[in-house]
């Protein structure tokens, strides 16, 4: 510290405090503590205010959300343990959402209320949107309910039990947990096992589900068809040399036919289904074969008997029936229509699987299913081999996973040690085989982010990058760390200056797009006082207007994450001013910070940094505002006196009339705990009290009322420290106080260090 | 979601100071251009889209008057505490039934479209036999000009009279239709014309007002209550 000599005393320069730590020694600018300073856009620390209920009591004011179901137009709702919070835009919807109790619900600003949106069965009323699975944790150290946006919805993922999905409209399961079951197709079956050629059909493929065009047949093939279409055809083959035997005169051309034989085929079928956003189900198992002998194109006069005349080959080929098809969850799991799965002719195409297009000439491919409903369980199938131009897509399970994010085109999701990622575009189809175990420990993934150059993937002790595979058609992963992890998958969050930030075990972490740093040291001391069974509640955000990293960690006991470090970059501060389970900012122009949480104990949806008219939040829960200065040295290594203290405020207001409106300087000597001394300082320039008005007190329109920016001001205190080694001092102000920054005068104990 | 809440509030004894006061209003000014469905009461809409021409419409003003229709068990009629007397020959007024007033004023920022909507209850004191065609002008004045393609009613007193009374209202928004007020027990002797009118709004204030007026002496006529109503159509916008 640099020091200027003023009337034989050393007057050291200013200290702009604005970021505390733990240590003993450090430079005079940092503090010890920082709490529940707000940096202002002028420079300067001004205690926090705020929170405000996002939606108060609007009656009767003053009361926290107070009543019993969230239907009541009038009174705002009574919220459960707070889990989860979201906002975002949907498609131009406004959505605000939050997990309390067992129940996700809605905010409707035009109700000034909340609707439900998901819970448990219970058939009790408010009936919400969607009966369904809703883990009410209560007080467990779980993890906050994640939220993850995608482009047509977002995900939302409590601490156990399968993810849901709203898109502002309709709400529903996300993505297909189970394999439907596989459809029963029928197809024709012979009756004879080698031909009869002067029977009616010749016993070959004469039974069970045998429709084809044959003449004398009896088709049940819709007109439209004309023709069966499937099976493979070739020219005549050995049945030609029986006909010929048989006397029956067939050629192969007679009369100008082409005709030939429907050549031995086997086919396989199989179902997914599709819902309203798009995701496809897995593959359902394979069904029954339906298979068919060789059978000549031979066409029999009606009422049967004599030898067939050889017809033209299309005649003799079949039509299917898929039976037997599944439907999905019809009241809630979306399912829009099914795609029904079939081989191509598998003795000669193998076993692919392709998508049986909708039965239309027109428009053979490109139809979002073949069976484009939830209920019917028939489909009659003559769509040939040569339609089937699209490869079944090969879909796993959506897995019951905790973790999500979006990544380089895909969504990511975690289970366990299992990573996946869907298909691009269909963000609730999980690509199969694309499973990564990022640790091959099989640790836990405990966290995802998405950065600039890929996503990291977190465990309790290690850092992962997966990016982009060289080839760029896959992806790999890169160990970023064997020690530093993620304990807290909420409080991950990615500042303006590119700095992707979290809580690990021993502290904060930031990844810059090259390495890990720590970047909490200046606050370890603390750690020892972190409910560690608890940190995996902590959540965090980065507020819009200071660019600040806020991180909510449960200390000294709480049982909910009680104190929002602060990084602002440089240093740390902190704050208490609410309790947060959950937090988010709103993604608007607003930027408000909204936190799901306590304020005292009243459990709500808080916005910091804000006031509303309906509550006030200093009478509610008293909080303290202070800055308490590092011990500052002696340079001299002697024991020299500090006279007077200069302490650089911006003028808050006359709060003489009342002992709390008065800043409180408390000071310390020589590394103890134990106050001194206690002086107050007025909170206005004494000297230009005349100049000021205050509220309460100026009278509209009176000519001695002004209008006055507030601006700052010296203020001296005479502390008196005789002969010490070191001092401190502690600000504790009132609601609204401001802080620029310090100087003092000191008196070396060797006046000749003056010289 | 244009949720607006005030920044600080400020506290007796501080300092008097502009710049707190600009950020709480700031804090709602910030919100213009952004507003959107968590803004506005469920009710202030107009949901029913087929009736309006525009697509959506806002109702920025509603004011009426009530007082139980004019009758009584033996039908007679007259004047009762708080019905209007129409003064004959008196030119174009604003109906004051029971203390009601039929007059608003508001401010449009953007240019757009008015649709007015205003009806009134009266009774003429002619038989019960007859259906009645008013005997009076109802129309909407804006700005202090009298809408005159959208009056109906007549000044005559022959115009008491009418056997068919209805009139369909092909144009959607414009037009008056006489109708029947079915209160309790209320059987002809109480009719209510209605008149509605879209009307170009500039930028700007305007007063809107349902007048009424009688030409010609005629039977005397009270008025008991009625309503007017405007809605607010942002040109060019879809809200």
């Amino acid at each position: 510290m640099a020091y200027s000599v003023e009337g034989g005393r050393l007057r050291s320069e200013q200290s702009f405090i604005r970021v505390a730590s733990d240590r003993f020694l450090t430079a005079a600018d940092v503090a010890r503590e920082v709490e529940n300073m707000f940096p202002t856009e002028e420079g300067s620390l001004r205690s926090v205010w705020g929170p405000a209920p996002w939606n108060p009591d609007w009656g009767t004011g003053g009361a926290p959300p107070s009543a019993d179901t969230p239907d009541s137009q009038t009174t705002p709702e009574t919220y459960g343990e707070m889990h989860g919070i979201w906002h975002g835009t949907i498609d131009g919807r406004d959505i605000l959402l939050v997990h309390t109790g067992g129940e996700i619900w809605e905010f409707e600003g035009w109700d000034r209320q909340w609707r439900v949106i998901f819970r448990s069965f219970d058939g009790l009323t408010p009936v919400p949107r969607m009966w369904a699975p809703v883990s009410d944790p209560g007080e467990e150290a779980v993890a906050p309910t994640q939220f993850t946006r995608v482009p047509n919805g977002v995900i939302i993922t409590p601490c156990r039990g399968r993810s849901l999905f709203y898109d502002g409209r309709r709400p529903g399961y996300f993505g297909f947990t189970e394999i439907p079951g596989a459809p029963t197709p029928l197809g024709p079956m012979s009756s004879r096992e080698t031909p009869d050629m002067t029977a009616v059909d010749a016993g070959i493929n004469s039974t069970n589900y045998a429709v084809d065009a044959l003449a004398g047949r009896n088709t049940k093939m819709h007109r439209i068809f004309h023709n069966g279409r499937i099976g493979d055809t070739g020219d005549l083959g050995a049945w030609t040399e029986g006909l010929d035997s048989a006397g029956s005169g067939a050629t192969v051309t007679e009369g100008g036919i082409v005709s030939g034989d429907l050549l031995p085929s086997e086919y396989a079928y199989a179902v997914q289904l599709i819902d309203f956003w798009g995701n496809l189900s897995p593959m359902s198992g394979l069904s029954n074969a339906v298979w068919m002998q060789r059978q000549p194109a031979l066409g029999y006069t009606s009422g049967g008997g004599g030898a067939g005349v050889p017809v033209a080959v299309e005649k003799v080929k079949k039509q299917f029936l898929v039976t037997g098809l599944p439907t999905g969850d019809r009241d809630y799991a979306n399912v829009l229509g099914r795609i029904i799965l079939r081989s191509k002719n598998r003795i000669t195409n193998g076993p692919t699987m392709y998508e049986v297009p909708l039965d239309s000439a027109n428009a053979p491919t490109g139809t979002f299913a073949t069976v484009p409903d939830n209920s019917s369980e028939i489909f009659p199938d003559n769509i040939p081999d040569e339609w089937l131009a699209r490869e079944a897509t090969d879909v796993a399970p959506m897995p019951e996973f905790r973790h999500a994010c979006m990544a380089m085109g895909v969504l990511w999701v975690a289970d366990g040690g299992r990573l996946q990622h869907s298909i691009p575009g269909r963000w609730g189809t999980i690509a199969a085989r694309s499973t990564i175990y990022p640790d091959p420990s099989g640790s836990r993934i405990t966290g995802l982010s998405q950065v600039a150059n890929g996503l990291l993937v977190f465990t309790e002790r290690s850092t992962f990058l997966v990016v982009q595979a060289d080839d760029g058609r896959g992806f790999k992963v890169i160990p970023l760390s064997k020690q530093v992890g993620c304990i807290a998958p909420s409080s991950i969050q990615s500042t303006p200056g590119g700095l992707t930030i979290w809580l690990g075990r021993e502290g904060f972490y930031a990844y810059d797009g090259a390495g890990i740093t720590m970047i909490s040291g200046d606050i370890s001391y603390q750690w020892h006082s972190w409910n560690k069974g608890r940190l995996i509640m902590s959540n965090a955000v980065v507020d819009v207007r200071t660019g600040e990293y806020r991180c909510w960690v449960p200390i000294e006991g709480s049982r909910i994450p009680n104190r929002c470090y602060i990084y602002d970059g440089t240093g740390w501060r902190w704050r208490t001013d609410v309790n947060s389970k959950a937090s988010c900012v709103k993604d608007d122009h607003t930027g408000y910070v909204l936190v799901a949480g306590q304020h005292g104990t009243t459990n709500g949806v808080w916005v910091q940094d804000h006031e509303t008219q309906y509550y006030d939040p200093i009478s509610e829960v008293s909080r303290s505002s202070k800055v308490d200065t590092s011990w500052i040295l002696n340079e001299t290594m002697g024991k020299d006196s500090v006279k007077t203290v200069y302490l650089w405020l911006v003028e808050t207001g006359d709060g003489s009339t009342n002992s709390s409106g008065q800043l409180q300087v408390k000071v310390y000597r020589d590394w103890r705990e134990t106050v001194i001394d206690t002086f107050t300082v007025e909170l206005y320039p004494t000297d230009d009290a005349d100049s000021v008005s205050f509220w309460g007190t100026a009278t509209l329109g009176a000519d001695d009322t002004r209008w006055r920016r507030r601006r700052p001001y010296w203020a001296k205190v005479d502390v008196h420290l005789p002969s010490c080694e070191v001092f401190k001092l502690q600000l504790v102000g009132p609601d609204g106080w401001e802080f620029l920054g310090m100087a003092f005068d000191r008196i070396p104990q060797d006046e000749r260090m003056v010289q | 979601m244009a949720w607006k809440l005030p920044v600080q509030i400020p506290r007796n004894a501080w300092t008097l100071d502009p710049d707190l006061v600009n950020r709480n209003f700031w804090a709602y000014i910030d919100e213009v251009g952004q507003l959107n469905a968590h803004n506005f009461a469920s009710g202030l809409w107009q949901s029913d889209r087929e009736q309006i021409a525009q697509g959506a419409g806002m109702r920025v003003a509603q004011v009426y008057a009530s007082l139980n229709p004019l009758y009584n068990s033996t039908h007679s009629r007259g004047a009762t505490t708080g019905v209007w007397e129409l003064p004959s020959g008196s030119g174009w007024q604003v109906p004051r039934p029971a203390g009601g007033t039929f007059e608003t004023t508001m401010y449009t920022e953007h240019e757009g479209f008015f649709w007015v909507f205003f009806q009134v209850q009266y009774s003429s004191g002619l038989s019960s036999a007859q259906n009645h065609w008013p005997g009076f002008r109802v129309a909407v004045e804006v700005d202090g000009q009298v809408l005159e393609g959208q009056m109906m009613g007549g000044g005559d007193v022959s115009n008491d009279f009418t056997l068919s009374p209805q009139h369909d209202v092909t144009v959607r928004g414009v037009g008056a239709v006489p109708g029947h007020h079915s209160s309790p027990g209320v059987t002809r002797e109480h009719w209510a014309p209605m008149v509605s009118a879209v009307h170009f709004a500039a930028p700007g204030t305007h007063r809107i007002r349902g007048v009424v007026s009688t030409v010609v002496p005629g039977p005397t006529k009270y008025i008991t209550n009625g309503e007017l109503t405007v809605f607010f159509f942002p040109k060019g916008r879809r809200l």
